[in-house]
């Protein structure tokens, strides 16, 4: 920027200021945002539109502002961490760049930030309690076995550091109650109530713990159990929603085995009950391979970084097999030798997500 | 056998390759690195863990087994004796330039050189 048009703005900040704080509008905020944002002040720029989000709700002009404004600052702040922790490597330094990396969704830095600062500061509990929270995350999306064993390990390590820290205990036991480690949770809360009786959270957290079933607190059997399911264990309601799942899926096998010419098809729900489109019917090894092969399957591309299974492909002389995953339940076809598998995966995919089920309807 | 798997290497969309046997013993991979024992372990237990269900239904001798991930896919092709495992992106049609590199191994295999190289072994 040349140092005439920077003049201007210098110039017209101030009367920028004054007409907007006299008669606020969407229009005059965007105008002295984009004039902060030119002269490098991200700053003030992101203090303006977390004000004017408050008093425009509404405005897709000031969301856009806001986000162009939290951006800019988060870059310029991870330039000026990363210079820091280059000139002199300090536990806050770290801390900052994971901070603003995570406000720009840059989890690869904040989880490199983070490591490099435990490595360095191994008791500074803090950042223990970030990294395990970065993991947790990456947990819940991909639901690998080791990032749930590095979750637990972390938050161990910071309640041990800091003993007198709630929110590593606390995030410990909401993470021991996720995975169905409910006695685990129940005492690592009531060892926070030991030290504040009144910790609210904590409190909160014992009633939601008093409501849920279940008694396997081997953790490791819950982690590899969630990891083979390829889901949370779940509560009444979810095994309402799957029944749900399960019901919305069979009103649109009909139509899926028409078009896929499929010899058979199925869903089968995460209890291993196999579904067709008249009700349960009996296991078989048709269905045991669809378990089998899905399950295996799940475990594969997660634990080699691709992520949640979405569908497995069997294709033999004999015929093929075409297996989709849902949230809560699995579709699978086999289709004859001379059938084409290609767009089968699609097919299912569409009745997973309810589409073919909406077309046959209307 | 590496320098057949290396026609896949400036294929567009593959990752990875590695030829092993069913039970996980790599033969050759490309590009070398720690994380190809894990995928030949758990693409071994993919195998096992269809192997009576399959063989039941007729399934067992397989074409090609494809697991799609959300962010890529695993290609299984049984090659003789041994299987060819490509990690891929979810989109790029791969099936001529597996067929190649199948052909290829097949035909090296069944002339023995391979089974000689994993007996030395």
């Amino acid at each position: 920027m040349g140092f005439f048009a920077q003049t201007r703005d210098r110039l017209a900040l101030r009367s920028k200021q004054n007409a907007f704080r006299k008669r606020p509008s969407a229009e005059l905020l965007g105008d002295l945002v984009k004039c902060q944002l030119r002269l490098g002040d991200y700053e003030a720029a992101h203090r303006y539109t977390v004000w004017g989000r408050r008093l425009f709700p509404d405005s897709p002009v000031v969301d856009q502002m806001y986000r162009i404004a939290a951006r800019a600052r988060a870059e310029k702040g991870m330039q000026d961490a990363r210079r820091d922790v280059k000139a002199k490597p300090t536990p806050g330094g770290f801390q900052r760049l994971a901070q603003y990396a995570i406000e720009i969704s840059d989890g690869v830095t904040a989880m490199a930030a983070l490591r490099e600062c435990i490595q360095r500061f191994p008791t500074c509990a803090p950042a223990y309690t970030s990294l395990a929270d970065l993991c947790e995350r990456r947990y819940l999306r991909d639901l690998s076995r080791v990032d749930g064993r590095e979750v637990l390990q972390l938050y161990q390590k910071a309640c041990k550091l800091d003993a007198k820290d709630q929110q590593a205990p606390l995030r410990l036991a909401q993470f021991y109650v996720k995975i169905g480690a409910l006695e685990k949770g129940r005492s690592t809360v009531e060892e926070v109530l030991q030290r504040d009786r009144q910790c609210e959270e904590a409190h909160v957290l014992l009633q939601r713990i008093a409501a849920s079933d279940g008694s396997e607190d081997d953790v490791e059997d819950l982690l590899r159990q969630i990891e083979e399911e390829g889901r949370l264990p779940g509560n009444d309601q979810d095994t309402r929603r799957m029944r749900r799942e399960v019901s919305r899926l069979c009103r649109g096998l009909k139509g899926a085995q028409e078009e896929l010419g499929a010899n058979r098809i199925l869903v089968v729900d995460a209890d291993g009950q196999p579904w067709d489109d008249q009700g349960p019917v009996a296991s078989d090894a048709f269905v045991g391979l669809l378990a089998n092969l899905s399950s295996s399957a799940q475990m594969t591309t997660r634990r080699v970084g691709l992520g949640p299974l979405r569908g497995v492909t069997l294709e033999s002389g004999a015929g093929s097999i075409v297996v989709r995953r849902g949230t809560r339940a699995l579709v699978g076809a086999s289709l004859k030798p001379d059938e084409s598998i290609l767009g089968s995966q699609e097919r299912l995919s569409e009745l997973i997500g309810g589409q073919l089920a909406e077309q046959k309807q209307s | 056998m590496k320098d057949i798997l290396q026609r896949l290497e400036g294929c567009p969309g593959v990752r990875g390759a590695l030829v092993m046997t069913l039970d996980g013993v790599i033969a050759a991979a490309i590009p070398e690195s720690p994380e190809n024992e894990k995928v030949a372990a758990f693409v071994s237990t993919v195998l096992l863990s269809m192997e009576k269900d399959a063989e039941a239904l007729g399934f067992s001798s397989f074409k090609r087994l494809t697991l799609w991930a959300a962010r890529g896919r695993i290609i299984v092709v049984p090659v003789e004796k041994m299987v060819l495992v490509v990690l891929a992106d979810s989109s790029t049609d791969l099936s001529y330039a597996l067929m190649e590199v199948a052909g290829l191994a097949k035909g090296l295999m069944t002339r023995g050189r391979i089974t000689a190289t994993s007996d030395q072994d």
